[in-house]
């Protein structure tokens, strides 16, 4: 009853009270922005790039591709555990536009759409929204061929991270490309094999990744598979991206897939092709995608280590506010103590006094936090508008809007992170100098 | 002959100075008794204060012992030195040590007030505001009460001092210096007002360097180099 009483006057009635609330308030602020920015880029980042393989991949790192990759499929398609699997063709072309720049090297890929589409989430990365079966089919010639294009390539964003202009969807491309026998070696144009294709623009796709975005054209599954020479002698394709059901253990599909790759491996042993299914392997996607991941990740790795550093900054910030507080308060300890309260209440009284504070300032601080994320893409449109600076240059960095999703496990740990430091704080100090005899506290200048 | 309150036995206290030690109370023997009004006087640095602060329990002897009402007050647990503290003796501080936050009626009342729970609070808190009132009235106190102390005089603030040592009924009231820091006619209304107590039977031990005011008690003690000189 007097504890509160008088620890809400202290609340109330000090500068010094509000100046800690405010320290906490700020710390909270800190951490929960920056923590929420930066998890969101980079699960943002890791997403993205999970999007666009599925979960898990057979592939051979082999330009030439793997054979017998048609049964493989039929085999996986049977798994109980797989949603879908879609084969891919990868490969090298390069790109010229009719009547304009020639020899611009990309990334080749071939995919069967509506498999493709199944496994991975490339339909939402169309620009122009489309059904399945007429996803390589040119806007305005549906007898024509047609492919979808990075949007990166020969398009660039403005700093909202909208396109410069619209797509030229109406653009002809001349694909080239070097076709391998299964041995390795070039096929000649001359044996009939087409190396070279023309294409209309269909679409573009906005996969989110600036490295995939500005090197890549997708075309139909058999025209790459032609392009590269993949169908000659034997069918082969260079990956199958295969997607599991939800709540399956990605470690044991990826377990289940090798062992049905093995098999494929030992029924061909002895033909002429063995040699080709020896690199096929099996991953899953963080590790097929690990060379991109794995920076972010280190990143990730790296800015928690830093914010373990902030954290404890924070606490100790918090803390030594807390101990100037309880000095500040010796004399009036030091009276209290000689009309005979006892420790115990008296180090009640400050941990109320620091609980008030705690739970103000981190209120405070999750709040503005809240109400600054909300806006943050508001203030940083601003900021471009009046002062030309952004915070990240949209033409570089790949995200649309900042991330200003609040984790609620981030949350948590940050309100509790605050209490307990609060608590800590002011505990150690007051526990330290309420048991000292109460001349001791009263011949202080206070 | 009235009985013995308060009693000290051989009371030393010295203070770690560098290699040192300053021996400041050397075997002190004093004894008060139920109602009479003793004075400590001596030099500025004789010890008084810190003799009072052992017979209010705020400090600790090196040796010797404090008995009132013949305990120990080095044999009480920490809860009972609590309660010796709060309500058994009283103690005015030369500097009032009054809490800012709190208005005069609350600093009188706080006492009384942190010994109980809220809900004993519900049942005697009347009786204690009552009392409080009726303490400010007597300590010309009626206009101030919801003022805080950065808003009252010297005298005043040293009344409210007085108050809050009273509001449990002590036994013994312990003042150090309660008018060094006031001025003549200031100071006697505080002495008045100790005199006033003293008729009414309170036991006080008053530190003074005051020899008028040494004069107003029943028996003065000299202090001078840890002893007693008389
Ligand atoms: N905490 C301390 N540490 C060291 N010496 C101290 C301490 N407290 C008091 N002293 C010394 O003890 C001696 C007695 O101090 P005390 O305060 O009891 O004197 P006093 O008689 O009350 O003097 P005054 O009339 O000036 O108030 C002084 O010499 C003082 O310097
Ligand atoms: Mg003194």
């Amino acid at each position: 009853m007097f504890n509160v009483k008088l620890a809400l006057k202290y609340f109330l009635k000090k500068p010094i009270s509000w100046l800690a609330t405010l320290a906490v308030a700020i710390s909270v602020f800190v951490v929960l922005v920056v923590m929420t920015v930066m998890h969101g880029l980079v699960v943002d980042y890791i997403n993205k790039t999970h999007a666009t393989v599925g979960d898990v991949i057979v592939y051979s790192d082999s330009l030439v591709g793997f054979p017998y990759y048609d049964r493989l499929l039929g085999e996986i398609d049977k798994q109980n555990f797989v949603e879908a699997a879609s084969p891919v063709i990868k490969s090298f072309a390069m790109l010229s536009v009719a009547g304009g720049n020639r020899g611009l090297g990309v990334n080749l890929v071939g995919i069967e759409a509506s498999s493709y589409n199944q496994v991975t989430e490339f339909k939402s990365s169309l620009y122009r929204k489309i059904d399945n079966d007429k996803i390589f089919t040119p806007y305005f010639d549906s007898k024509k061929s047609g492919c979808i294009r990075g949007i990166l390539i020969m398009n660039s964003k403005n700093y909202q991270g909208k396109f410069t202009h619209n797509p030229l969807i109406f653009e002809k491309l001349i694909l080239t490309c070097f076709p391998l026998s299964y041995k390795g070696t070039l096929l000649k144009a001359a044996s009939g094999i087409v190396d070279s294709k023309s294409y209309y623009v269909a679409n573009d796709s906005d996969t989110g990744l600036a490295s995939v975005d500005s090197s890549t054209i997708y075309i139909p599954f058999t025209d790459a598979q032609m392009l590269c020479g993949m169908d000659s002698t034997i069918k082969r394709a260079s990956a199958i991206y295969i997607k599991i059901k939800q709540g399956e253990s990605l470690g044991e599909c990826v377990d289940k897939i090798s062992q049905l790759v093995q098999r494929m491996k030992e029924q061909n042993e002895n033909d002429k092709f063995s040699m080709l299914l020896r690199n096929v392997r099996v991953e899953d996607w963080k590790t097929y995608k690990r060379e991109s991941i794995a920076p972010m990740e280190k990143e990730q790795a790296m800015l928690t280590a830093l914010f373990l550093l902030i954290a404890l900054v924070t606490v100790f910030v918090i803390f030594v506010v807390f101990f100037m507080l309880v000095h500040h308060k010796l004399r009036d300890i030091g009276i209290l103590r000689s009309v005979g309260i006892s420790v115990f209440k008296i180090n009640g009284l400050f941990l109320l006094f620091a609980t008030m504070i705690a739970i103000a300032g981190t209120t405070i601080g999750a709040l503005g936090g809240w109400f600054f994320l909300r806006y943050i893409n508001n203030l940083e449109g601003w900021l471009f508008r009046e002062f030309g600076w952004q915070l990240w240059n949209r033409t570089i960095y790949d995200i649309g809007e900042i991330p200003h999703d609040i984790q609620t496990e981030v949350l948590c740990v940050i309100i509790i992170c605050s209490l307990v430091a609060s608590l800590l704080g002011a505990f150690f100090p007051v526990f330290n100098v309420s048991r000292r005899d109460p001349v001791k506290l009263l011949s202080v200048d206070q | 002959m009235s009985k013995v309150l308060l009693q000290t036995k051989s009371l030393s206290k010295s203070y770690k100075m560098g290699a040192t030690r300053l021996k400041v109370l050397n075997e002190i023997d004093i004894a008060v008794k139920y109602g009479e009004f003793v004075t400590i006087v001596g030099a500025s640095g004789s010890g008084k204060s810190t003799l009072l602060h052992l017979l209010g329990a705020l400090d600790k002897p090196d040796s010797g012992k404090v008995l009132f009402q013949e305990e120990d007050l080095s044999k009480l647990s920490s809860s009972a030195l609590n309660r010796y503290r709060n309500s058994k003796v009283g103690f005015v501080f030369q500097f009032y040590h009054l809490i800012n936050e709190l208005n005069v009626l609350e600093n009188i009342l706080m006492p009384a007030m942190a010994y109980c729970s809220a809900i004993q609070w519900l049942r005697v808190g009347g009786k204690y505001k009552k009392k409080a009132m009726e303490l400010i009235e007597k300590l010309g106190l009626q206009d101030r009460a919801k003022h805080k102390p950065y808003q009252l005089s010297g005298g005043e603030r040293q009344r409210v001092a007085i108050g809050r040592a009273l509001i449990n009924s002590p036994a013994l009231l312990l003042a150090d210096e309660p008018t060094g820091n006031l001025d003549w006619s200031r100071g006697q209304e505080i002495l008045s007002i100790f005199s006033q107590l003293h008729q009414q039977g309170q036991t006080i031990v008053m530190v003074t360097h005051d020899q008028r005011v040494a004069q107003k008690a029943d028996r003065s003690i000299v202090l001078s180099d840890g002893r007693i000189t008389e």
